[in-house]
């Protein structure tokens, strides 16, 4: 909230104006608080109300959940009902002393004004007089002057008038002490009200814990660990040096950052939007509440850019505001109706330092039984690349779904068992770069930080669920360089594999596969350019047909015939062998993989994709 | 199973019961509660920041409330998902 400055004394000299401010609206404040009190108490009493009948409507395990989280809600809200009692409390009383103080200063400032006034007039009128200053005690004519000039009337005159100013004088000094008593006693209405709103009742138990200054990580985790869910929040809120700490240390503490999210609850929202820059890609984080915090990000951002180019008066500069604005849509574009779109989309990563990078979330990504990686390969960036990525991301989604439903899940279920992040977490390289093993490998430090904030939630919220990652050409590099380190991964699936850095050998939970069309050329140009031998000559790694074949549903018992996969860019494509393929072992269901056929029943290609030509 | 003796009926009321009880807590406009014209600088930014507070509190309530109206609505869909599926099996029988 902004505090505007009050305004200036209007009396002329240096004593602010005691009365000062608008006790209407203080008023109207405390009226608010005092509503919102009865509102909580309203809140309290129904809470007792769903407490006292739900025992006699329902049981069991959920039941006694619904019942503790319900009763949980009341010393939070006991706390607010106070909070709002002491405000209202506070403000009344202030406006009732800054009232009587303006009634009191009211009559001093017009006797002051006053006084003022006639000074001005009587030195005027004293100033017209022939009379030197100050006015001498006893009239003396002056020896030799001529009539008129200088007369005892003259003199008793300016006499009087010095009286007067006299008298005024003193007025305005009486006056101006009185004012400037009632200025120490607003200044100490002033401190008891401020007092009163900053005391603990006013602001809750939080508020009376020590100073933080100087705490380590952990110090800082117990410390929070030790409050209730709601004052941790709002302590975190208000101590935005604990948060960067935390932050310092991710995403190595990725584990401990999950925990303190989960004990916060409902909180996690509030410090996402207070503190949107840091929660936003803050690894441990809920995937829910960095969503939240990257939206605020990027429409922060749109708004800056659109000033820029507003303002901007070279032609370099309004095409460097027209690119990032485009850019910046296109994350608009991908996230459509958000979280109230089907499956729900949420912003999950976004880094706006220097090149924009981002990722975008299909589905629950913290609770979904699947979850998984698409990684891409070169030229795939935000600018050029967002939408299309995201679709062929979407369309791994929904094949996941489709194959979860045909081996007999319900479809609404199945649509919430599955969640796929459309990754474009790295600089990937151009065709100038692309040979070279250096944007993998800092691209698989993003990615492992990114997968360790992923599986730091899931480790609470779906220990059993599964994690895959699919990656793409010179993304397949990536990826197997980062999960040479055992990052928990159950399955790597590389498609048209730009190759694998010597050395960067994965380690994986269930399984590493890899595929590549016949007539995909750039998969074996990334290969032998950057001196990266295929995937497929590891021994570890399994190979899974991108060619047409068909498989058993189980729900149907039926055959079902999928396309081959053609060219460096239609591993995504609807209906491909490899997009069907990818999307079985990801959930889990090798058994679902594709028998080829031969070569002569398979059909022409499918279609060219926006990315045709990546690596 | 003890969870089954509840009815679809009695989590649709619980849920909108919850549903009041956010509306309870909803926050209101900053604007409304802004301090800034009260002629104190001190009393103005100790006002604004509780008034700051009580509005994050307010949200965390408000969505506590509409978290646990979720769960009863999601355990209604179960309950009903899980009553058809008994109707469809009895109607196999």
């Amino acid at each position: 909230m902004t505090i505007v400055n009050p305004s200036p004394f209007t009396l002329g000299y240096d004593v602010p104006d005691p009365g000062k401010g608008d006790t209407a609206h203080l008023r109207a404040i405390a009226t608010s608080r005092t509503t919102n009190a009865g509102r909580v108490g309203d809140a309290i009493a129904l809470i007792s109300t769903i407490t006292g009948d739900l025992p006699s409507h329902w049981t069991g395990y959920a039941a006694s959940m619904n019942l503790n989280a319900t009763q949980a809600l009341v010393p939070d809200l006991t706390v607010l009902k106070a909070s709002y009692e002491k405000h209202a409390e506070a403000l009344t009383t202030y406006a009732t002393e800054v009232e009587r103080i303006r009634d009191a200063a009211a009559p001093q400032a017009a006797a002051y004004t006053s006084a003022s006034d006639d000074i001005v007039g009587w030195r005027s009128q004293r100033d017209y007089i022939e009379v030197g200053y100050p006015t001498p005690r006893e009239y003396t004519p002056i020896i030799g002057a001529p009539p008129g000039l200088y007369e005892e009337a003259d003199w008793e005159r300016a006499v009087a008038l010095d009286g007067y100013i006299d008298e005024a004088e003193a007025t305005m000094a009486t006056a101006k002490a009185a004012l400037e008593a009632l200025v120490a006693d607003r200044a100490a209405a002033d401190k008891t009200c401020a007092d009163a709103l900053s005391s603990s009742e006013a602001r809750g138990p939080f508020s009376t814990v020590e100073s933080s200054d100087g705490l380590s990580q952990k110090e800082i985790l117990d410390l929070l660990d030790g409050m209730s869910p709601t004052e941790a929040t709002l302590y975190l809120n208000s101590h935005p040096d604990l948060l960067n700490a935390l932050a310092d240390g991710n995403p190595d503490n990725a584990d401990a950052i999950a925990k303190l999210w989960t004990s916060l609850g409902a909180g996690g929202t509030e410090v996402a939007k207070d503190h949107p820059d840091v929660v936003g890609n803050l690894e441990g984080a809920s995937s829910f509440d960095r969503g939240i915090a990257n939206k605020i990000v990027l429409d922060r951002e749109l708004a800056s850019a659109q000033r820029g180019l507003d303002s901007a008066t070279t032609p370099a500069d309004k095409e460097r505001f027209r690119t990032r604005l485009e850019t910046l849509n296109n994350i608009v574009d991908s996230l459509g109706a958000g979280m109230t779109a089907k499956p729900p989309r949420s912003l999950h990563s976004l880094d706006t330092s220097g090149q924009v990078l981002a990722s975008v979330v299909y589905g629950d990504l913290d609770n979904a039984d699947h979850a998984s990686y698409n990684v891409p390969g070169m030229n795939t960036n935000v600018h050029d690349s967002m939408t299309n990525w995201g679709k062929d991301s979407k369309r791994f989604y929904d094949e996941q779904v489709n194959l979860l439903i045909a081996d007999g899940m319900d479809a609404a279920e199945a649509q919430k068992q599955v969640a796929v992040v459309s990754w474009i977490g790295y600089d990937t390289p151009n065709p100038l770069t692309v040979g070279s093993p250096i944007q993998a490998i800092i691209g698989a430090e993003k990615l492992q930080a990114s997968i360790e904030g992923t599986t730091a939630q899931r480790d609470i919220h779906n220990p059993s669920g599964t994690l895959g990652v699919v990656a793409h050409s010179y993304g397949s590099t990536t990826a197997m360089a980062a999960l040479s380190k055992d990052m928990d991964v159950d399955t790597l699936v590389t498609y048209g594999s730009a190759g694998e850095i010597i050395g960067s050998h994965p380690e994986l939970n269930d399984g590493w596969y890899q595929t590549e069309s016949p007539d995909d050329p750039w998969a074996k140009i990334g290969q032998i350019t950057g001196g990266r031998p295929s995937p497929a000559l590891d021994p570890s790694s399994q190979s899974l047909d991108s060619q047409s074949g068909y498989w058993e549903n189980p729900s149907t018992h039926k055959l079902e015939y999928v396309e081959s996969a053609h060219t460096h860019s239609g591993y995504m494509v609807k209906d491909t062998a490899s997009l069907h393929n990818m999307a079985a072992v990801t959930i889990g269901k090798p058994e679902l993989i594709s028998t080829p056929v031969g070569p002569a029943l398979a059909p022409g290609p499918l279609g060219s994709s926006p990315n045709d030509g990546a690596l | 199973m003890a969870d089954l003796s509840i009815s679809g009926e009695y989590l649709d009321s619980l849920r909108s019961q919850f549903t009041a009880l956010a509306a309870f807590t909803s926050t209101e406009d900053d604007a409304a509660v802004d301090h800034s014209s009260c002629g104190s600088d001190l009393v103005a930014t100790a006002g604004n920041q509780t008034a700051t507070l009580q509005l994050s509190r307010a949200s965390i309530a408000s969505l506590n409330a509409m978290a646990l109206s979720e769960h009863a609505g999601t355990t209604s869909v179960e309950i009903a998902a899980l009553d058809a599926s008994l109707a469809k099996a009895a109607g196999d029988k």
